[in-house]
This record gives structure tokens, C-alpha cells and sequence, in this order.
């Protein structure tokens, strides 16, 4: 009875409260509000909701407690996880208690050093814990593409690997590749890959294609896709997503209720 | 009408819970006040937090006796996820920590992180707690909760096997996350509120 599904997880990326169409990590349109697009995405039987505010951590004012606090009051039954701002265990905590299952970082990640990582996990758990990597290759070498600076900086391993009790997956971002057609680095998963990270990864950047996403998500180290902007655009995308997997693999995603009767 | 108290104990997904009881028209409240939590009909230990951090807050506020009394009166108890884990006897989750003890078992850690969607199949046919095994639930844990096979009702299995519903008497646990596992969820949620109450 063997059963671990992979998951299929929609982004909502918000700029100044309003969820925007991202494109390489530097050009944004609005696509409306993202309490609206939380809601289709839960309705649609997404695996999972990640909310990026890339406000936050930009304006170092800490993550933003209104929109949390409104997702919070959607009450949707998909697991949802925020990014953005997070600067400490009181305010990881303080997310979770308003109804997310987990938090994200990646600024954080950049600045801080091993203590914030450990007391983060010793309250809300490691397993509430997701690191965000944007990335760049670079002369078949990985790098950390820090977004606020727009600077390339070196891919800090040796942190990754200390902090690893800490947090429980990473989300590979494809800079370059973000808001891309069928466009995601194979070669950027292949180098994460080689490094054998103990934790599992989420691949984000550029991932539209059905056989791309079947490929990845057959890989034992991937746990799941995330989606953004090709979500917003089509009538029962994640819907149209899982069947094709389905077909191929009926264990690989959870089929959506409503789906079943017509598989 | 029965009062169903939420445990507030400064971390776990409390309003996530509260929105799902919710749905089942019921009673609910999020507390700490110890006069609520005495007069209600059932009390929840919600889910995500470390068990240290968990039992730390919970003696903070002065709870843990309450809980271990309202068990002993035959109150029915259900702890999810974390608030599953805080039943046991002992954890190794970041060093060594005392549960609550009601149900006797060990939290341990896993090989890996189970997270995401997972089927659960029921061992203990007799028992009340009634799902589809085709559904699956949403699982977000690194550590297990070991225990006698008694207290078994239903177990997952992705690499390693996990106790996914274990009952004693008037204590249940939930390692998974009914409130995020969509109407799945809801299904079990509602059958298990129609047992209890």
C-alpha cells in the first residue's frame, strides 16, 4: 500500500498586494487580487499554495501580516505556504498560527547565520521550514541570484548542508527562465542533483510542458512543480495537468475530486 | 449545543482548524482560558510545531493538567500532527522531551520528511473512523509516533510506515492533517465529530 504522491503546486506572486505575472525576476504584471487566485487555485485541487510577496523582504518591514491575515480568513483546505520578509522564529510562528502549514526564505537565507535557522525550526519544526534558491548557471556552475541587489553570488553549499536539520525542502528557482514558456534549466536540475542534497526539491521557472513536468516529477528527488503565470491563463490547468500525469502513473499526484468520475 | 475548545498554546495552525470546524456548524473557540476548556465537549491539540516548543508553551500556560484531567474524565481528546505527537510518552525531536502520556508511545525521527498526499488504510476494521482508502490526506512531518500495536487504526506508507490514526479510549491522534486535506478531510472529519459528540 505503498502511496507518496508528488505534488503539483500553484505560485502567487504579490507586489504591492496585488498578484503580478513575474518574468525573470524583473518584469511584473498584475494579474488581480491574489485572494481571488488562492481561492481558484484551491477550488482547481492545487497539492499546495505558495505565496511569494516580493515586497517584504525589499522593504525589510517584515512579512505582510494583511494579506496573511486574509488568506488566513479564506479558510481553503489546500495546505499553503508564505514567503516573504520572514525575519524570525515569532514571526514564522506568528504565520502559522494565522492558518499557513509552512513558511519560505530566501533573503534570510542570505543574511543570516546558522542560530536564526535552528530557532526558526525548534518552534514551528523542520518540516514547516521550505528554502527559496533563485538560481543562476554560470559556466556550468550554479549560483544564487540575490533579486533585491540584482547580484550573482556564490552558491553557498557549505551553508545549505549545515543548516539541512532545519528546514525540509528547497524550491530550485530558474532565473533566468521565470516566467518563461516550456523553458525550465534542465541542466540547473541536473547540477542541484549532483549534489545530493538530503532534502527534496521543488522545481519553479519556466514549467509548462505535461511530458517536462511528468519527467521531473518521476525524478525520486523532486517533490513537486511549482506553477505561477501559465496557471492564470487556462481554464482547468491543474486539472488538465494531473490528468495527463495520472495517465501516465495513477500513484505520481492526488486526482482532484471532481476529476475522478471522468478519468 | 457541544462545545468544541481548540488549544491555543502560542503555536500550531489554530486558525486553519478553527475555519474547518467551522464548516461543520459546531461550536468552536480557541482558548487557553482553563474555564472554557473544562466545559467543553471536545478538545483539539492542533497541528504544526516543535514538540519541545509544544509542551514548553502548553506548561507555560499551565495546561498540561487540565488536558490529563479532561482525559482521565473520559473527554474525548484529538491532537493533530504535532498536537498528536505531544500524546506520546517521550520525544527525541531536537534532544530528548515528556509528552503528555496519554497515549504510551515514542516520537522518533523518520529517514526522511514525509510531505504531501498519502493514502491511509485501515487496520482495525471495528473501529468508528470511516473514510474512502481511495482518498488521500495531507501528511507534513519528519518525525513518527511509535506505539503499541493496540493503539493502531490506520497506517500510510511511502518509504517508511507511519501510524496515521491511533486511539486509546477517549484519546485520538491524527498525524496527518484532516483540516488540509481538502474534502477528504471533511468526509473523515465529519463522520469522526458524529462519533464523539
Amino acid at each position: 500500500m505503498k502511496s507518496r504522491c508528488k505534488r503539483v503546486i500553484g505560485v502567487v506572486i504579490v507586489k504591492n498586494n496585488w498578484a503580478v505575472q513575474s518574468s525573470r525576476f524583473n518584469n511584473y504584471l498584475p494579474l488581480g487580487s491574489p485572494l481571488k487566485l488562492v481561492e481558484n487555485l484551491d477550488r482547481w485541487g492545487a497539492d499546495e499554495i505558495i505565496i511569494k510577496d516580493i515586497d517584504a523582504s525589499a522593504n525589510n518591514n517584515g512579512p505582510n501580516f494583511d494579506l496573511i491575515d486574509k488568506i488566513g480568513n479564506l479558510g481553503i483546505s489546500t495546505p499553503i505556504s508564505y514567503g516573504g520578509g520572514i525575519r524570525n522564529p515569532v514571526e514564522a510562528s506568528r504565520i502559522i498560527r494565522m492558518g499557513f502549514e509552512r513558511i519560505i526564505y530566501n533573503q534570510l537565507f542570505l543574511k543570516s547565520d546558522e542560530d536564526i535557522f535552528k530557532k526558526i525550526a525548534n518552534t514551528i519544526g523542520s518540516q514547516a521550514v521550505i528554502i527559496s534558491i533563485p538560481s543562476i548557471i554560470k559556466e556550468k556552475k550554479l549560483f544564487f541570484y540575490n533579486y533585491l541587489k540584482k547580484e550573482i553570488i556564490e552558491f553557498d553549499e557549505k551553508k545549505l548542508r549545515k543548516i539541512e536539520p532545519y528546514y525540509s525542502e528547497i524550491i530550485v528557482e530558474d532565473v533566468l527562465n521565470d516566467g518563461m514558456f516550456n523553458a525550465f534549466n534542465e541542466e540547473m536540475l541536473e547540477l542541484y542533483l549532483n549534489k545530493k542534497f538530503k532534502n527534496k526539491l521543488i522545481l519553479f521557472g519556466g514549467i509548462t510542458n505535461l511530458e517536462n513536468i511528468y519527467k521531473y516529477l518521476s525524478n525520486n528527488s523532486v517533490e513537486g512543480v511549482s506553477i505561477g503565470n501559465s496557471l492564470n491563463y487556462k481554464e482547468n490547468a491543474i486539472q488538465n495537468i494531473k490528468k495527463y500525469l495520472i495517465k501516465k502513473n495513477p500513484d505520481i499526484v492526488r486526482a482532484p475530486y471532481f476529476e475522478k468520475k471522468i478519468l | 449545543m457541544s462545545k468544541i475548545s481548540i488549544i491555543d498554546y502560542g503555536v500550531g495552525n489554530l486558525k486553519s482548524l478553527y475555519n474547518f470546524i467551522k464548516k461543520f456548524e459546531q461550536n468552536v473557540i480557541i482558548t487557553s482560558n482553563k474555564l472554557e476548556i473544562y466545559s467543553s465537549s471536545l478538545i483539539i491539540l492542533p497541528g504544526v510545531g516543535a514538540f519541545a516548543s509544544v509542551i514548553k508553551t502548553l506548561k507555560d500556560r499551565k495546561l498540561e493538567k487540565i488536558i490529563t484531567k479532561l482525559a482521565d474524565d473520559r473527554v474525548p481528546i484529538v491532537g493533530i500532527c504535532a498536537g498528536m505527537q505531544i500524546l506520546a510518552s517521550s520525544s527525541n525531536e531536537f534532544g530528548k522531551s515528556e509528552g503528555l502520556n496519554l497515549i504510551e508511545g515514542e516520537i522518533n525521527q523518520m529517514n526522511n520528511f514525509n510531505i504531501g498526499w498519502r493514502k491511509i488504510k485501515k487496520i482495525k476494521k471495528q473501529s468508528a473512523i470511516i473514510f474512502n482508502e481511495e482518498n488521500h490526506f495531507f501528511f507534513n512531518h519528519s518525525y513518527k509516533f511509535e506505539c503499541n500495536t493496540k493503539y493502531k487504526i490506520c497506517i500510510s506508507a511511502t518509504e517508511e510506515e507511519v501510524n496515521s490514526i491511533i486511539i486509546k479510549d477517549n484519546i485520538y491522534g491524527f498525524q496527518f492533517h484532516p483540516e488540509k486535506s481538502g474534502i477528504a478531510g471533511e468526509e473523515l472529519f465529519e463522520n469522526f465529530l458524529g462519533e464523539v459528540l
